[in-house]
């Protein structure tokens, strides 16, 4: 486990004692193909990182009835999934679904807040990476917006860069 | 005396003529403000209708198929995802590198989705 922290990009720095800290309180989880590590409204209690396969995170869209999962993000070893775990309201945003058999270890947030308090270092670095995700999330889901509003409004429906 | 009397005729005439001209003016341009308004607000009504008739996650639907006509199979979602994977292929750049060049330049070589 403690080589899989250590390549995970969410500890990305972090020296082998801080590493060894963090591995005495993750959890390693297994999941089945397609097997939902959470589900979108959850309470968000763990933060993962993924160490093996392939999770996608995904959507619920609702259509004539129908409720579907649409993968709109495919996250593999190294990656991070579940930050809403570390930041208010502890909702899960999206779902998160092994499109293979898949490895994570998890970190519960009662027991990382703890550790961030011993050491500020880690809770530095870890910070650090989830407000980078967020905002990787965020500009991506701006750019989208700013297209599909081009769309919505240009004259035949369609932006000029498709 | 009766010049006089034709003048004023005249001039009546042309002046009722004018009045006339102009009422029928304005009233022409009411009736076509008003035909206009009607269309506009037929367009907006239409508007969400079309946006709701299907899941369109990002984007419009590139078909606008009635939504009694659209199954929400698999087909469907693997459409659904190919056109999600697409458009952040394509805002890729602007997530990377945000500006305003990134965020509308047209792709310049062929997107690859994964």
């Amino acid at each position: 486990m403690h080589d899989q922290i250590r390549a995970a990009e969410l500890f990305n720095g972090l020296s082998a004692s801080r590493i060894q800290r963090l591995a005495a309180i993750g959890r390693a989880l297994t999941l089945r193909t397609g097997e939902y590590l959470f589900l979108l409204g959850d309470s968000a209690q763990y933060v993962s990182v993924v160490t093996s396969g392939q999770v996608d995170l995904c959507c619920p869209i609702s259509f004539g009835g129908v409720v579907k999962d649409i993968t709109v993000e495919s996250v593999g070893p190294g990656k991070t999934v579940g930050w809403s775990a570390l930041v208010k309201p502890f909702r899960f945003t999206l779902s998160a679904r092994a499109a293979h058999a898949s490895e994570v270890i998890a970190f519960a947030r009662p027991e990382l807040l703890q550790v961030f308090e011993t050491d500020p270092e880690i809770e530095r670095v870890v910070l650090g990476g989830v407000s980078e995700l967020m905002a990787n999330r965020l500009t991506m889901f701006q750019a989208l917006w700013m297209r599909e509003l081009l769309r919505t409004f240009s004259p035949g429906g369609q932006s000029a860069t498709t | 005396m009766s010049s006089t009397l034709i003048l004023v005729l005249a001039i009546s005439f042309l002046f009722g003529g004018m009045v006339l001209m102009l009422t029928m003016g304005y009233l022409d341009t009411e009736q076509k403000r008003a035909l206009q308004a009607r269309q506009h607000q037929a367009e907006a009504a239409q508007q969400p209708a079309a946006m709701v008739a299907m899941p369109g996650f990002f984007a419009a639907p590139h078909a606008t198929l009635p939504s009694t006509l659209i199954v929400f199979d698999d087909a469907m979602v693997t459409r659904l995802e190919h056109h999600v994977r697409l458009e952040q292929a394509l805002v890729a750049p602007f997530v990377h590198h945000p500006s305003l060049d990134n965020l509308y330049r047209p792709p310049t070589t062929p997107v690859h989705v994964h």
